[in-house]
């Protein structure tokens, strides 16, 4: 059984994705797996592998993984079990791309994996989620309500936030200058969403540890689901929820909205984007694990598409912007679909423009 | 390939030892657990994760009655495909044992378990004021356990050791299935240092003693860019020269660096400031280009790139194989240019990065694995190049072990004699091939070296008497006629002596050179007895070539000028202490340092020496016919303070 869209026993759906874009990609993903040297610097980061302790949970192991599917090597309906565990086990942190020694971009790689296996049943249940979550998970993408400012000046702040919410708390709420915001929040979201266990205990102790290492802590986050699940537990109960009680309704009017896929373009791009003449920026970058843009990659089915454009619909401004060509592609189709009034560009055309404009 | 069915039949009571969520079976699980750093792959029959350090004495017993080839594998980081399985059978995945048990801070100590990550390690530490000497580049992704089976050495090899150097004492398994406690001080024949340092085919690893370090009150890291390799080679040798032992002394080359016109770039870490303007004066006078003092966050920049230099390599083609040759220093720039020239005439690009200090080179050769026609060149040019290292007497790897990538090239650097005697430890120890099979030593390549003889009269006169005799009690007055200083080299702060020169002769000689040996100088005896006789029990780790002649009236000669080497099995560490059970020493090669350099080791005899039935084992290979010493004379050597700790067998 060989990785191949059409026939992928996971999924009985029909692909949308053209059949050229598909091979090429695919072509390019073979090519770039295979420069992988199996150094294992991308060990360090990456916390999956940490909880695991097991070299399927690794990114390099994941790299070999694709290659072996790209190879043929791998029956895909004897191992399925694994296969799915190996490759949702990733929490997306992107880590490994940010250690690797020759700029592989491992997470895009697992994404794609992700995408590709991610069953029928399973893709619902994240859409879904995304559909329902995505305001409450980060509500600061929009500044909403105020809130009673908290004074904090004898304890510390640990913030499980997202990066947004922190601006919020530190511009809005005028909470002193941050001692420590933990990166454990989005993998401790990824391991309650995933349900696996290892991952979740592992993080636990993590930010038990940094939780105890100051004497007294004040506990913050915008994350509903994390502040549900954190509440309960011993050591976390006096964490508070600074949630304001808005709808994800971002207005773009005269602005753009920039979907970066991964961590490394967000650090490459920085100084076009802060070229450019908007009044409003919403950076996607790793840091919010998933991106709206990544909801595009995948191979929807007409009632996800649908649920997907409800969503869209939302994004009532004038221009979107899609970093790569690809991600156009998709828009566009969906725009199509739906009657969405969008203008949609790439950033190539954009910078082609500013340089006409001068 | 054959394939062994054994595990089939055991499979059930490894599950039931382990639990059915730590063994694997399924193909992912067994395509992803069989390869490491190096090109090698290789799939095995289950892969075991091992979750307490209690659980792998009964498992390896297990394997051993069901006749299982095992693998030990952690990160799988290595370079040289000794954590691939070969001979199938299973994978113990010892990465889950990640704990760090207890730092002692007094003692100077950290118990630590095998799968540890170094950089983990060394956190901890950190905030403790204290730091591990063994530092490889990849410490940030490998394991603790896996730099003592490799002894990697790293960039602080040339002041504090490699890693065997920092451990104390350890807890493992060995492949006859005993669980035992070895500390380095024990009295007897440096097993721990045999055993530990075997890629996994003669032990598994579970618990560790490590020395740490009190972290240096100032660490200073300086760059310095040279036109010439010459020019920078001569500065190393002048700043060593003059009593400066820096703690990392590192070059990178135009490739591995992209900084066309600059031959060379060291990278040179001082603890102090007192001896900076001396190294400064030193480069300025070999025409320095660019002598750059980094602040802290731009040294810490130099190492990260450092570090990073060998996979970063990668970006010019699509893999990259990293050899790890080690020369004498004197050689080294002769080295380089050679191997450079190889490498030209083959067509093969390659990044060149070393150790400057300790003369450890690692072309990087970056290649094509799909181009058949240039895959085939570069094995010819590494062929070449290990044969050239060979001929310089000089060893094949220094910190990368042998493994799978380089077993044939073992056949180059030693002769028959000396592979049939680490052919017949790792036989005598492992008789069914079990623990890590096939790794290590050439299967059926023939040693084309000539057999080591030796050209003094004296000691082929004792070869005779050795040869003749029934019986030879081994003393120090046995080798009271050969005691002359062979050879002072000056350039790699080297001393060549024969066993029977007295410390106190030798110390004079290099007083007048104004350089010291290692170990104190009030010793009463000869610098073999010093060895041999458990006094000095480190002192091995300043040996770089040991001449000692075999019951048989063979003579061996293992090591060189180059001071790191971890090919084959360590027999140097191993005959320390020994007391004349198993070899006769004739002749030592000893790093010697400047007067007031180092402090001198002190002679102490701590712990006592209980025979075990591994060193009846070892005692076969080396003296079948019981001719030297026996084990059981030990005993005489008992002190009256009995040492607290028992070895558990």
């Amino acid at each position: 059984m060989s990785l191949n869209l059409k026939n992928n026993p996971l999924k009985n759906q029909d692909s949308s994705r053209s059949a050229i874009i598909l091979a090429r990609h695919l072509a390019f993903l073979k090519k770039e797996s295979e420069r992988c040297t199996r150094c294992g610097a991308c060990l360090q980061g990456c916390v999956s592998y940490k909880a695991h302790n097991m070299e399927n949970f690794s990114p390099r192991g994941r790299v070999q993984l694709l290659n072996l599917l790209l190879e043929k090597k791998i029956d895909i309906k004897q191992n399925e079990e694994m296969l799915l565990k190996c490759i949702n086990s990733c929490t997306q942190c992107a880590q490994c791309s940010k250690y690797c020694a020759i700029d592989l971009r491992i997470d895009e790689f697992i994404f794609e994996l992700k995408n590709y296996f991610a069953q029928a049943s399973y893709r619902k249940k994240y859409l879904n989620f995304y559909h329902k979550y995505s305001a409450l998970l980060f509500p600061f993408l929009v500044f909403g309500k105020k809130i009673k400012q908290i004074k904090t000046e004898e304890v510390k702040n640990l913030f499980l936030t997202s990066k947004e919410g922190l601006k919020f708390a530190s511009e809005v709420l005028s909470l002193r200058p941050f001692s420590r915001v933990s990166k454990q929040a989005i993998y401790l979201n990824e391991a309650l969403y995933l349900g696996d266990k290892d991952l979740l205990a592992y993080i636990l102790k993590n930010l038990k540890k940094e939780v105890k290492s100051f004497k007294k802590v004040a506990l913050f986050t915008d994350n509903i689901i994390l502040w549900r699940f954190l509440k309960n537990i011993s050591g976390f109960k006096h964490i508070q929820y600074i949630l304001p009680d808005t709808k994800f309704v971002a207005k773009t009017d005269g602005t753009y909205i920039i979907n970066n896929n991964s961590f490394k373009a967000s650090e490459e791009e920085k100084d076009f984007i802060s070229c450019l003449n908007a009044n409003f920026f919403v950076e996607f970058t790793q840091d919010i694990i998933h991106t709206p843009a990544s909801l595009f990659w995948q191979d929807l089915s007409f009632e996800e598409e649908q649920l997907f454009a409800d969503g869209l619909k939302k994004y009532e401004g004038k221009t979107l912007v899609a970093l790569c060509p690809e991600d156009k592609v998709f828009f566009d189709r969906i725009k199509k679909k739906h009657k969405i009034k969008l203008d949609i560009f790439t950033l190539a055309q954009i910078v082609n423009e500013q340089r006409t404009a001068k | 390939m054959m394939i062994n069915n054994n595990f089939n039949k055991a499979k059930q009571k490894v599950i039931s030892l382990l639990g059915p969520e730590n063994v694997f079976c399924d193909s992912i699980s067994l395509l992803l657990n069989g390869f490491d750093g190096s090109p090698v792959k290789s799939v095995a029959q289950a892969v075991l994760n091992i979750n307490k350090p209690e659980v792998l004495w009964p498992l390896i017993n297990l394997l051993i009655k069901y006749k299982i080839p095992y693998t030990p594998r952690a990160c799988g980081t290595n370079h040289d495909g000794a954590a691939v399985p070969l001979k199938s059978g299973v994978i113990l995945n010892l990465k889950p044992l990640n704990k760090i048990e207890k730092i002692d801070t007094d003692k100077g100590v950290a118990i630590v378990q095998s799968g540890v990550i170094n950089q983990d390690l060394q956190e901890v530490l950190f905030e403790k004021g204290y730091f591990f000497a063994g530092d490889p580049a990849s410490g940030a992704f490998c394991t603790i356990g896996a730099n003592a089976a490799l002894n990697s050495g790293g960039a602080k090899t040339l002041k504090y050791g490699p890693t065997l150097a920092n451990v104390l004492a350890a807890d493992l398994i060995t492949s006859g299935g005993a669980l035992m406690h070895l500390e380095r001080n024990f009295q007897g024949p440096d097993l721990l240092s045999l055993l530990l340092k075997s890629e996994g085919t003669l032990c598994v690893i579970s618990r560790l003693w490590l020395k740490i370090l009190p972290l240096p009150k100032q660490k200073i890291t300086l760059q310095a860019d040279f036109k010439n390799l010459e020019e920078a080679m001569k500065s190393v040798e002048e700043i060593i020269a003059s009593g400066i032992v820096p703690s990392a002394l590192e070059a990178l080359d135009d490739i591995a660096l992209n900084t066309p016109g600059k031959e060379a770039s060291l990278l040179i870490e001082l603890e102090g400031e007192s001896s900076l303007e001396k190294v400064r004066k030193i480069c300025v006078k070999n025409k320095v280009l660019d002598f750059i003092i980094a602040q802290e966050n731009e040294a810490k920049a130099l190492w990260a790139k450092r570090k990073a230099a060998c996979s970063a390599l990668a970006r010019l083609n699509k893999a990259v194989i990293s050899l790890d040759p080690c020369v004498a220093r004197s050689d080294l720039a002769f080295a380089i240019k050679k191997i450079k020239r190889i490498l030209v005439s083959y067509k093969i690009q390659a990044g060149i990065v070393f150790h400057a200090g300790d003369g450890n080179i690692h072309p990087n050769i970056v290649y094509d694995p799909a181009n058949f026609y240039a895959n085939a060149q570069i094995n010819k040019a590494i062929k070449e190049i290990y044969a050239f290292i060979s001929s310089l007497g000089a060893s094949i790897s220094a910190e990368h072990g042998i493994g799978i990538e380089k077993r044939a090239a073992m056949a180059l650097m030693y002769d028959e004699k000396t592979l049939n005697l680490m052919r017949q430890i790792k036989k005598t120890l492992d008789p069914f091939n079990l623990a890590n099979p096939d790794k290590i030593l050439p299967l059926a390549t023939k040693s084309a070296k000539e057999p080591y003889a030796s050209k003094q009269k004296n000691i082929l006169a004792l070869q005779e008497q050795i040869k003749q005799a029934n019986e030879v009690k081994i003393k120090e007055t046995l080798l009271c006629e050969a005691k002359e200083i062979l050879e002072l080299d000056k350039k790699n702060w080297l001393v060549k002596v024969q066993a029977g020169c007295q410390v106190s002769e030798l110390e004079a000689f290099l007083n007048k050179h104004k350089m010291s040996l290692p170990i104190t100088s009030d010793f009463k005896g000869s610098i073999g007895k010093a060895f041999a006789d458990g006094d000095f029990k480190t002192m091995a780790d300043y040996v770089t070539e040991l001449e000692f002649i075999l019951p048989n009236g063979e003579v061996y000669n293992i090591g060189g000028k180059n001071i790191k080497n971890v090919a084959g099995y360590d027999i140097i560490r191993f005959l320390c202490g020994s007391k004349g059970a198993y070899a006769l020493i004739t002749a030592l090669t000893i790093r010697v340092f400047a007067v007031g350099a180092k402090e001198p080791l002190i002679a102490k005899k701590t712990g006592s020496f209980s025979p075990a039935s591994i060193h009846y084992a070892l005692k076969e290979v080396f003296d079948p016919n019981k001719k030297f010493n026996k084990l059981e004379d030990f005993n005489v050597f008992k002190l009256k303070k009995q040492s607290v700790e028992k070895p558990r067998f």
